[in-house]
């Protein structure tokens, strides 16, 4: 009779581990009931907006443990950063979400003490309260980069157009388009890593930097060539060193949306370099820094036919607090 | 072509020998100041890696530290950020060095030089931070003014570090290292939320120098309200300094009372609008959030502030220390 106990308790304990291997990895149940569907991210998401320009952060669904970042740092929630400063949100923002991952994305214009600003924000939603709060704010002055007139700036209703079935794509395939064209955009030297559709457009910062600039004036990459893919065959972007910390936190299908966050470095070890036509081109900055951005691909049919960037400076080679670093990746 | 004989140039001439006594194991002050000479000369010396990756503008090249006397573990920090040696300013660096000003403290095993360098040919001021452990760098810290930023920069063309930095001072107007560095606390903490009390004592011609602009006297905004270190404190014009966190002084001298501060200093611009002591309106100078990283000198005489220079960093507001 004891033998007999004694071998139940011995499967019992071979049991255990067993039924954790069961778990597909990274899951914690291999059913997934979002606690929050698009609606109610969308919704929350509105709430957090209309806390902030309150500035009223008791009225925001945020978790007791939420994390809060700006520009890369990590501070207080609620009286810091942006917090300290908004006096205005201005209408006509563009909103992705991700029922799966619940995170959210937001992209439109603030104003502090007056002043517009560009704000790029991602949340974290679980259990309908706020876990991360991420945010990208593009302000002046700064260093020489894309601001477009908050007055005259829009977003493109094609990032909100519900796509035709045979236009969709995977969660999968659409992370591996978006990562091509990082990967394009890394060392830009003519080589092309995804696909574009022939109308793609891309807003950074408010600014069309791939259509004919107004008045047909310069400053941007769009003087030198027009169009998504015709100025990465040109290589103008070659001095991307890298695109570090690629995370892609908001997929949506049925609108082929992806929303990535990242940096990207420019360590100005050459301050000239030549496309691939030969013209001759040198940077405007002479020392290393990085951008830190949060940017939205539209994905339609496996191409990219829109993106829409909200990006800073910060210090060369800054790292996210959300960001889990892959050290191989990182040094080479 | 002349820019690499010349680099070439003064590479040669700046290589003593990291390995000349490198077998003793305590390194003093004059020891401290060639490593902190050894290293900078290696940041700017050519050779065929850099010059390929200027001509084929390649942005991933391999390039040898091992001349430098590296410790076991080494920790690298530019404006604050982590990164691996080779990165950031390792790579931009092209043209000349000006050293300025270095000091080594023997009892920290902390080294600092001071001076201007150039990325691609342009000016930056630069401040950086070696510790040093059995003849052997173990820490480097760096900030740079550069121009371009929403920080202060003066050409640095005409930039001198005040001769009295390297000049002793009497016996009887020295102060300990404690004090000294009471003194530079009491004056941080003075211009935090400046409310027109000054905890500490400066003399009478006191300047300040940030990124090569004297903010105290001349034309400088604050300048025309007053005049003096301590007439800026009394008149309030730093009241929208929030904190001034993660203090360090990792440099002292008593004999020349000079004194070397690292700090972070917040501006939250809750407000951009505010009203000195005597009722002047003034505005702050970036209306958003940020944060300046700072690496300063102070002389110290007789118990008052006579000087501070150095350099200021336009951060990201709040940016964590990483060095506490």
């Amino acid at each position: 009779m004891l033998k007999n106990h004694k071998n139940i308790a011995g499967l019992l304990l071979l049991a255990a581990p067993l039924a954790v291997q069961a778990q597909a990895p990274g899951y914690d149940s291999a059913v997934i009931m979002p606690s929050c569907d698009y609606d109610c991210l969308i919704e929350t998401t509105t709430n957090y907006i209309e806390a902030l320009e309150n500035r009223d952060v008791n009225s925001a669904r945020l978790s007791p443990d939420v994390i809060f970042i700006e520009n890369s740092v990590v501070m207080p929630v609620g009286n810091d950063g942006l917090w300290g400063t908004i006096s205005n949100v201005r209408d006509g923002e563009m909103m992705v979400a991700d029922v799966e991952t619940g995170n959210t994305a937001w992209f439109g214009i603030v104003e502090e003490h007056g002043n517009p600003a560009y704000l790029a924000m991602r949340l974290k939603v679980e259990d309908r309260l706020i876990t991360e709060i991420e945010t990208v704010v593009n302000r002046l002055p700064d260093m020489p980069k894309p601001f477009g007139d908050p007055d005259a700036v829009s977003h493109d209703p094609e990032f909100s157009r519900i796509l035709p079935v045979e236009e969709r794509r995977s969660r999968a395939r659409l992370v591996t388009v978006a990562d091509g064209y990082f990967n394009t955009v890394e060392l830009n030297d003519g080589e092309v890593f995804t696909l574009f559709t022939d109308d793609c457009a891309r807003l950074e910062n408010g600014i069309s930097t791939t259509s004919a600039p107004p008045n047909g004036g310069g400053g941007n990459s769009a003087s030198i060539a027009q169009g998504c893919e015709n100025q990465f065959r040109l290589g103008i972007y070659h001095i991307n060193k890298r695109i570090r910390e690629r995370r892609y936190p908001i997929i949506d299908v049925e609108r082929g949306v992806v929303v990535a966050s990242g940096f990207f470095d420019h360590a100005n070890m050459f301050d000239r370099y030549s496309l691939t036509d030969g013209r001759e081109m040198t940077t405007v900055l002479k020392w290393p820094n990085s951008i830190s951005l949060l940017e939205a691909f539209k994905i339609r049919d496996g191409k990219i036919s829109r993106i829409e960037a909200v990006f800073t400076y910060v210090p060369y080679f800054m790292p996210s607090p959300f960001a889990v670093p892959n050290v191989e990746f990182q040094t080479r | 072509m002349n820019k690499y004989l010349i680099t070439a140039a003064f590479t040669a001439l700046s290589f003593p020998s990291f390995t000349a006594t490198a077998q003793d194991a305590a390194c003093d002050s004059a020891c401290l100041a060639d490593i902190a000479r050894d290293y900078m000369a290696e940041t700017m010396r050519d050779n065929p890696s850099l010059q390929a990756a200027r001509e084929f503008a390649f942005d991933v090249v391999p390039r040898d530290f091992s001349m430098l006397p590296w410790g076991e573990r080494v920790r690298f920090t530019e404006n604050n950020v982590a990164m691996m040696i080779g990165e950031g300013y390792w790579g931009a660096a092209r043209g000349e060095l000006t050293e300025l000003f270095v000091l080594g403290d023997e009892t920290t095993g902390n080294v600092l030089w001071y001076g201007i360098t150039e990325e691609h040919e342009q000016a930056a001021y630069y401040g950086m931070r070696l510790k040093v452990e059995d003849r052997k760098i173990t820490e480097v810290e760096t900030y740079f003014g550069r121009e371009g930023t929403p920080d202060l920069f003066a050409n640095t063309g005409g930039y001198r570090l005040d001769p009295m930095f390297s000049e002793t001072i009497p016996v009887d107007q020295r102060r300990t290292r404690e004090r000294m560095t009471a003194i530079v606390n009491g004056y941080l903490s003075s211009k935090v939320r400046d409310d027109g009390r000054t905890l500490v004592n400066f003399t009478d011609d006191c300047a300040r120098i940030t990124n090569g602009v004297n903010v105290t006297h001349g034309d400088y905004w604050a300048a025309d309200i007053a005049q003096g270190c301590r007439q800026q404190l009394e008149e309030g014009i730093y009241k929208p300094v929030e904190r001034i966190r993660s203090r360090r002084f990792p440099v002292i001298n008593e004999e020349t009372g000079v004194i070397v501060a690292l700090t972070l200093e917040d501006h939250a611009v809750r407000y951009v609008d505010y009203e000195s002591t005597s009722g002047e309106n003034l505005k702050v100078d970036v209306e958003y959030p940020n944060t300046r990283g700072m690496l300063e000198l102070f002389k110290i005489v007789d118990g008052e502030i006579a000087r501070i220079e150095g350099v200021s960093v336009f951060l990201p507001y709040f940016i964590q220390d990483l060095w506490q």
